[in-house]
């Protein structure tokens, strides 16, 4: 089994937080018990690619993938599919 | 509560997009281009097509400035207009919570329906026990008529197939004093003379068609013209965002305020006080409530005024604070900047207060500004406030630092948070029939960090605080 965990990466930056980031901060809680030890959650305070006006907020990443207009569903399953490979 | 959902982020998109025009251009006519910017051509649409999405902006924008659709009797009349008259005050006595029409999607009253779940079954609990035999069968399908219904429940109770729906109107149904009700065309209007502005509809309503009228445009002015003007943060800022307490009040100073001041500092006077009144009320043999939540007093004061004798006459920690401030910056224009709209309300009924902006508001502005509180210069906290003060943010805050206060008293204290239809009378038992003690009321669930512009899920907001006051 790989034993390298999936990176998932919340953007806590001030702009990405007001426009729904904060709804992502809780991500970990929500993961199913059994992927917790598989992902590891942190924050960040840009995520790269994700400079104002470029794209929409708020921001994630998996693995190094930029999620824009992220949300709880898409994170998840964009971990799913990481844990898959 | 803060539970994001897109209404919430339009909103917040709008506020920054028009913040960004007052602080980085001379010429005020982009805000007519905001419309087109959110909704692009070929881009996506949420309502029918782009054009209506496009007017729902315009209309919200000026719901934002204080105009009603009423006023818009010119059609061609631009949003750079309505903005320029919003910041010479022509807006200043417009209700501050008003309902976008173009937004609203007239949501059906109709509270019960039969799904297509229904059996057709040979008991037919529901018809049978309808105490105005407003259910018929059609086939095998029963039906509701609605001329006849009461919208007591009672159908949906008994069918054992669960297939009676009931669908609310969302901001009618979180309205505690029944102040929203459909108007001509099954459009909502909110009644000022029963509004206690709690902003429940606001959140409730999935359109976003409930706008709140904002001081942010007056005060970004008003920092741009360099005038003294000094931010007076509520203690619950200290949980809505993921930076700590001193560096979001760095943001202020970085957003060109002449200096910030935590209204926890005035919670202290707020305590004091009130645990001296309290006791006069222990010698009386009556109940008090506090009277820091402007929305419970407001509830009071328009729909149960014999309750007043039982209610705090100490100002709230906001007005201390601003006499305060008003001492040693007499010339000062004073923001509070707080989680919702009663404190709007509120600051109107006071000399001391100029503009009052919320979470949602301060946070747009940090956007439009391209601030980053990470980075902002830290401002260390006043050690001379008491954590009892700061705990003023959450439910249970103020009946804690009053005990605390009046140590060597034995008295009962109680909290209420979350004001629904059924509090008044909950409160009137609690207030006339049971012993004399501390009642502490907070509109919102939570208290103050579940406001109705808070940023931040109150679980996260209270770790939050918890971190910078111990």
């Amino acid at each position: 089994m790989n034993e390298k965990k999936v990176d998932v990466k919340i953007c806590v930056g001030t702009y990405s937080y007001v426009m729904g980031g904060s709804d992502l901060v809780n991500l970990e809680s929500n993961l199913p018990e059994e992927w917790r030890k598989l992902v590891r959650v942190s924050g960040a305070i840009s995520i790269p690619g994700c400079e104002e006006g470029k794209m929409k907020p708020p921001f994630a990443s998996v693995n190094g993938k930029v999620i824009t207009e992220a949300n709880l569903e898409k994170i998840t399953r964009e971990i799913a599919g990481q844990l898959q490979k | 509560m803060a539970v994001n959902n897109n209404a919430k982020i339009i909103r917040r998109e709008i506020l920054a997009r028009i913040s960004s025009i007052l602080i980085n251009e001379q010429d005020l006519s982009s805000v007519d281009r905001i419309a087109l910017k959110m909704r692009p051509k070929n881009g996506d649409h949420v309502r029918c097509c782009i054009y209506r999405d496009r007017a729902v902006i315009k209309y919200k924008i000026m719901a934002m400035l204080g105009f009603n659709e009423d006023s818009d009797s010119d059609e061609l009349k631009s949003l750079t207009e309505y903005i320029e008259e919003a910041l010479n005050g022509n807006t200043s006595s417009a209700p501050l919570l008003n309902v976008a029409n173009e937004a609203c999607s007239s949501c059906q009253k109709t509270n019960y329906s039969v799904t297509n779940m229904c059996q057709g079954c040979v008991g037919r609990p529901c018809m049978v026990n309808c105490p105005k035999n407003a259910i018929t069968f059609i086939g095998k399908q029963a039906t509701i008529d609605h001329e006849l219904c009461v919208n007591c429940g009672l159908c949906q109770k008994l069918c054992p197939f669960h297939a009676i729906i009931y669908t609310p109107v969302p901001c009618e149904e979180s309205c505690p004093v029944g102040a929203i009700e459909k108007g001509e065309n099954e459009k909502e209007l909110i009644d000022i003379d029963k509004c206690i502005l709690c902003g429940k509809c606001l959140e409730a309503c999935p359109f976003g068609a409930i706008v709140e009228k904002t001081d942010l445009f007056k005060v970004i002015e008003s920092v741009k013209a360099n005038e003294e003007i000094i931010a007076m943060v509520a203690p619950s800022i200290a949980g809505q965002f993921m930076d700590d307490m001193p560096r979001i009040m760095g943001g202020f100073k970085s957003l060109g305020f002449t200096d910030v001041k935590e209204v926890a500092l005035g919670a202290d006077i707020t305590i004091k006080n009130e645990s001296e009144e309290f006791k006069d009320k222990l010698e009386e043999g009556l109940s008090m409530t506090t009277s820091c939540c402007p929305s419970y007093i407001n509830l009071v004061k328009m729909h149960g005024s014999e309750l007043l004798p039982y209610v705090s006459t100490t100002l709230s920690p906001m007005e201390y604070t601003a006499i305060e401030l008003k001492k040693t910056n007499p010339h000062a224009k004073l923001v509070f900047v707080g989680p919702c709209v009663a404190k709007k309300g509120e600051a109107l009924q006071s000399p001391n207060i100029d503009f009052v902006i919320n979470y949602e508001e301060f946070g747009a502005w940090l956007i439009a500004s391209g601030i980053e509180l990470s980075e902002c210069t830290p401002i260390e906290a006043d050690s001379q406030i008491s954590k009892s003060a700061r705990y003023f943010a959450q439910a249970g805050g103020v009946s804690t630092a009053v005990a605390e206060q009046l140590k060597s008293f034995n008295f009962d204290h109680v909290e209420y948070e979350g004001i629904d239809k059924r509090f008044l009378n909950k409160l009137r038992v609690e207030l006339k029939n049971k012993s004399p003690r501390f009642v502490e009321v907070m509109s919102c669930d939570n208290g103050c960090i579940g406001g109705c512009s808070s940023l931040t899920n109150p679980r996260i907001a209270t770790r939050q605080l918890k971190k910078f006051i111990n």
